[in-house]
């Protein structure tokens, strides 16, 4: 994975001392807490219900065992044990104590981690395929690019201070794991037809109150011109974006009132400009992008045989294995092989949360399986990417032992959960206790590998966190004269069939949501051909009448 | 106070912002919002001028309206009315860099302490800066990063250029 040099170093530690010098000057009086609130937000640090939040920054998703031991250690010493992955591939602890703040800042920096523009109206921490590096399917590893492109946007000086804060997501392959259509940018890299790499760009997709599918700006941006192009939508964005209303200030509304047609012309305009004045300076030149890619060559895998008769004979004698082996592992590129998803929903817990020792563990067995590789997924869970067929056995019942190896992934009980009414100021209703009512509802195992790939996501308010628009069954928490009740979405989904999920009906009150989820699941096995046919499938074929007919009747 | 990049003060800042209704002086240095600059080149009201003159650019103006009136300048002005508002970065790297604009571009407004070294980078060159803690501490906050990835405005060599500067 990437490494700091001097440079690298240099600017996470200056940010660390700066940060050292606002908190001093807050506490000291000479910033209000207005003054202070851009700053602190612009190093990941919140204000929540019961305590600050702080956001620390995975780029791109990717950890090694030493980082993860450091976030152990963060959440040992300065939150109460556990930290939580968040959708955005990140970490947050949900307990420090403003004076620790800039210590735990600085232990981070040790381990080149950092909170840089995870919060705040700037280009946040860039996002990338969970898989990369290590899948079949992709034109070349992402993760490049995102370096490439987390150099680029941190302390942009003209881009800091934009409409709204604007997410980036990068994708490698047509089978889109990276919800990047649904991005302020979506970058796809692409082959031509002369065989040059080059970039897709996607822009103006995102989810809250109004949820956008991103539209193609542009189908192929040579490299070199990558970074020209993306200072060509931001700088339009920055100009025409709404700073007039918060809830249109998201480059989706600017492309929107603007319209695709006029916003392409702008930034064409504007790319050719940078391209005339300061191309020199934007280039993004084949040396650096050389640099950054010998960082992310393949670790020395070992040629080995595309079978293994060891993991044969533990899923023969171990069912609880050869379900987790079922739906856990996804192909590698190297024979011998795999990538090993680790569920962070266990049964009856917080989606997203890990403890210190949970944490320990997974460093090591980076360590020791996956050549010190791990990835944080927009879905909250974490990935060994290159780990031996031969080891699986070994790592899940390590994985096991600690409450990491539940065998549920992409299954009813994987859900996003937004934090909701028990952490989030915003909040409608609650969301982790109704995720954890339809947890308990499907904990028998068989009967959600029977139901088969089911994404549920719940959020507590329409700001969408939990992504519900894109859940297969999205959950939304609405108030309706103080109480909580609960809109359902059926069809969604992120990947590169992005769409927006349709209310099925009327709310549900808190008591009857799992209900409602449980009908709806039922009139899908009921419904569909056979087990090929997924519950995404099926809402596709038949609609949402048959749903409405089972929630409603004649209602 | 008006500071340089160095934090000097500026001693011969005699500039001073026309308000509405205020008269345009040809014999005072004057700084002139841009629709009304516009307005005075139109109708000719400059053309007895011998007092410097300079113009505001307010965040929704359009920086390329000053193309072609840029050698009529002394000083360009750019408003920050709110710190979140960071279109005038845009203002200043659009007139640094695609316009030429190489004289004084003046940063007022609400110019947040922490947002100075963002400023220097895109090309400000002088900062109206009003708290006597920024003025003492101007240093530290203009230089709060030695390196930068970017080069946007104020012609500094990169992160990037130095890892593969040769020799
Ligand atoms: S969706 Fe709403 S309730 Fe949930 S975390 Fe986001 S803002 Fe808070």
């Amino acid at each position: 994975m990437y490494q700091y040099d001097q440079f690298d170093n240099g600017l996470v530690s200056e940010r660390v001392d700066q940060f050292r010098g606002q908190v001093e000057r807050r506490t000291a009086g000479n910033v209000l807490e207005e003054e202070f609130r851009p700053h602190r937000l612009m190093n990941g640090l919140y204000l929540q219900l019961h305590a600050y939040m702080l956001r620390v920054a995975v780029p791109y998703g990717t950890l090694n065992g030493g980082q993860m031991r450091m976030l152990a250690d963060c959440a040992r010493k300065y939150d109460k044990g556990y930290g939580h992955f968040t959708t955005r591939q990140n970490i947050q602890f949900n307990w420090p104590r403003l004076d620790d703040v800039s210590e735990l800042l600085k232990d981070l920096s040790e381990v080149e981690m950092h909170a840089i523009q995870t919060s705040g109206n700037c280009i946040r921490n860039i996002t990338t395929d969970q898989y990369a590096g290590a899948t079949p399917d992709e034109v070349e590893d992402p993760r490049i690019t995102g370096e490439v492109l987390r150099q680029w946007s941190t302390f942009h000086p003209e881009f800091s201070f934009l409409p709204r804060k604007f997410k980036i997501a990068i994708t490698a392959t047509e089978n889109d794991r990276a919800a990047m259509r649904f991005h302020d940018i979506g970058i796809e890299i692409v082959k031509n037809d002369a065989g040059d790499i080059g970039y897709a760009v996607w822009v103006g997709g995102g989810q809250g109150r109004t949820p956008v599918i991103a539209k193609k700006l542009n189908s192929f941006v040579p490299r070199q011109d990558l970074i020209c192009y993306l200072e060509a939508v931001l700088r339009t964005y920055n100009m025409l974006g709404r700073r007039d209303n918060l809830y249109k200030a998201r480059i989706k509304i600017t492309v929107n009132e603007t319209g695709v047609e006029e916003f392409t012309r702008l930034v064409d305009e504007e790319f050719a400009a940078v391209k005339q004045h300061a191309y020199e300076q934007f280039r993004l030149r084949d040396e650096e992008f050389s640099r950054v890619a010998a960082f992310f060559s393949d670790p020395a895998y070992e040629s080995l045989a595309a079978t293994s008769s060891t993991f044969e004979d533990a899923k023969a004698k171990d069912t609880r294995f050869a379900a987790w082996a079922a739906t856990n592992i996804a192909p590698h590129k190297v024979p011998g092989y795999a990538i090993a998803n680790i569920s962070l929903k266990p049964a009856g817990g917080i989606p997203g949360d890990a403890t210190s020792e949970q944490m320990d563990l997974v460093a090591d067995l980076a360590d020791r399986y996956s050549f010190s590789d791990i990835r944080v997924t927009h879905e909250q869970n974490l990935v060994l990417p290159h780990v031996k067929f031969d080891d699986l056995y070994a790592l899940w019942q390590a994985l096991d032992h600690i409450d990491l190896g539940t065998a549920n992934l992409g299954l009813v009980t994987d859900m996003i959960v937004c934090p909701g009414l028990d952490y989030c100021n915003l909040a409608n209703a609650r969301s982790i206790p109704v995720g954890q009512m339809i947890d308990a509802r499907f904990a028998d195992l068989n009967r959600q590998h029977d139901i088969g790939e089911l994404k549920v996501k719940i959020s507590g308010c329409i700001n969408a966190c939990g992504h519900h628009h894109v859940g297969h069954i999205g959950i939304l928490g609405v108030d309706k004269k103080g109480t909580e009740y609960y809109q359902i979405t059926l069809g969604g989904s992120a990947d590169e069939n992005a769409a927006v999920g349709k209310i099925v009906g009327r709310a549900f009150g808190y008591d009857e949501v799992a209900d409602a989820v449980e009908t709806v699941v039922t009139t899908y096995v009921n419904g569909r051909d056979s087990k090929e046919e997924t519950f995404l499938s099926y809402v596709g074929r038949v609609g949402l009448g048959p749903f409405k007919e089972a929630l409603y009747g004649s209602e | 106070m008006v500071l340089n990049k160095d934090g000097q003060k500026l001693v011969e800042d005699s500039f001073t912002l026309l308000a509405d209704d205020d008269a345009l002086n040809n014999d005072q240095a004057q700084i002139l919002p841009l629709a009304r600059f516009l307005d005075a080149v139109e109708d000719g009201s400059l053309n007895a001028r011998t007092a410097p003159l300079g113009v505001l650019l307010a965040p929704a103006d359009d920086t390329r309206a000053l193309v072609d009136h840029l050698g009529k300048l002394a000083l360009i002005a750019i408003d920050f009315p709110q710190y979140k508002d960071g279109r005038g970065f845009t203002h200043a790297r659009l007139l640094r860099e695609q316009l030429g604009w190489t004289g004084e571009l003046r940063a007022v407004g609400d110019v947040l302490f922490d947002q100075l070294n963002y400023m220097l980078r895109t090309g400000f060159s002088t900062f109206d800066v009003r708290k006597a803690y920024d003025v003492e501490h101007f240093a530290d906050a203009i230089n709060a990063f030695t390196e930068a990835y970017q080069q946007p405005g104020d012609g500094r060599i990169t992160v990037i250029e130095k890892r593969h500067a040769v020799g």
